[in-house]
């Protein structure tokens, strides 16, 4: 089975009194993004963490040993109510471009459930992916895909 | 100034041109409601779109009135492979691989990056022999969450506002 993944992203800002960026006069700023994505494996999970609590994230068959893989995360990271913040982040260890040199990753998100707080990263070269609570009763929605270009034999043998 | 941050991710059955072609979406990732609008300051927030050559170094501009204790949320999107270094108080230095895509042969897919943190600097390398990189950012200085001033709810226009 597979997957297409779309992906989006916008943050827009503006100055005057309009109800919504599009029928503003005055942008400050916006940056749209839309992709679409090859997904030849997927992981959906929510979890619960306190602080200094750590969970590793494991894909099947993941090659570590060659980890040449484009691991696309989303994470929505929010407080246990509307305006109790929460903190966690994802830290990411694995090689340098140069595939030898080794470099390590923290990302992290803070939110509540009005305006969560967003993990979003399309990694490269990962070896060892952990999550980490930072707020203590922090509720982490994950959803993880391992992607791929259009000419890799996986994703042409199975479309 | 108001700011609305929308960040979502489908997921859909098959090989599909677009999210309307497919009857079947699996999973649908939204960050926020369309109405959760934040209030901020003239100065909060920065965007730029740049293009990076092979082995060009570039250091993001940060906020006029981001201070190095507040929480910074920078989202970021490129079209090739880029180094992002993140140097933060609380983080201490972070290298970020984000990956993106073009051409006919690996196909257009962008590669994203969103985070919310305590920020120093921000630095993105382009790794020597890659293609020239297009990378788009934004980003805001996070008011307080906690309080509900820090939202604008309902419409300014027809006089009804709440959470304030």
């Amino acid at each position: 089975v597979i997957y297409q993944l779309f992906q989006g992203g916008q943050v827009s800002a503006w100055a005057d009194n309009a109800p919504n960026p599009q029928e503003s006069s005055e942008w400050a700023m916006s940056t749209p993004s839309l992709s679409r994505m090859n997904v030849i494996a997927k992981k959906l999970e929510q979890i619960t963490l306190d602080d200094g609590d750590t969970k590793t994230i494991s894909f099947a068959n993941y090659p570590a040993a060659a980890p040449s893989e484009w691991v696309q995360f989303f994470i929505r990271v929010r407080g246990s109510s509307r305006l109790v913040l929460g903190g966690a982040r994802l830290n990411i260890s694995g090689k340098d471009t140069d595939n030898s040199s080794t470099i390590t990753s923290k990302i992290p998100a803070f939110g509540n459930a009005v305006f969560p707080g967003i993990i979003a990263i399309s990694s490269y070269n990962g070896l060892t992916f952990t999550l980490e609570g930072l707020v203590d009763g922090t509720v982490l929605e994950l959803f993880a895909a391992i992607c791929v270009e259009d000419d890799d034999a996986r994703w042409t043998s199975l479309a | 100034m108001f700011l609305l941050r929308q960040i979502s991710a489908r997921l859909l059955d098959g090989e599909q041109e677009t999210v309307g072609s497919s009857r079947n979406i699996q999973l649908r990732v939204n960050d926020v409601l369309p109405s959760t609008i934040l209030r901020l300051e003239d100065g909060d927030c920065k965007s730029e779109s740049v293009v990076l050559n092979a082995s060009d170094t570039y250091a993001v501009p940060l906020p006029q009135n981001y201070a190095s204790t507040d929480l910074l949320q920078v989202f970021l999107k490129t079209n090739v492979v880029i180094k992002v270094t993140v140097v933060s108080p609380d983080e201490g230095t972070s290298n970020y691989l984000v990956k993106g895509t073009e051409g006919t042969t690996d196909g257009e897919h962008e590669g994203i990056l969103c985070f919310t943190g305590t920020v120093t600097s921000i630095t993105i390398t382009i790794p020597s022999g890659s293609n020239d990189a297009q990378v788009d950012f934004a980003m805001f200085k996070l008011p307080d969450l906690t309080l509900n001033a820090s939202y604008r709810s309902g419409s300014q226009t027809t006089g009804v506002e709440n959470g304030t």
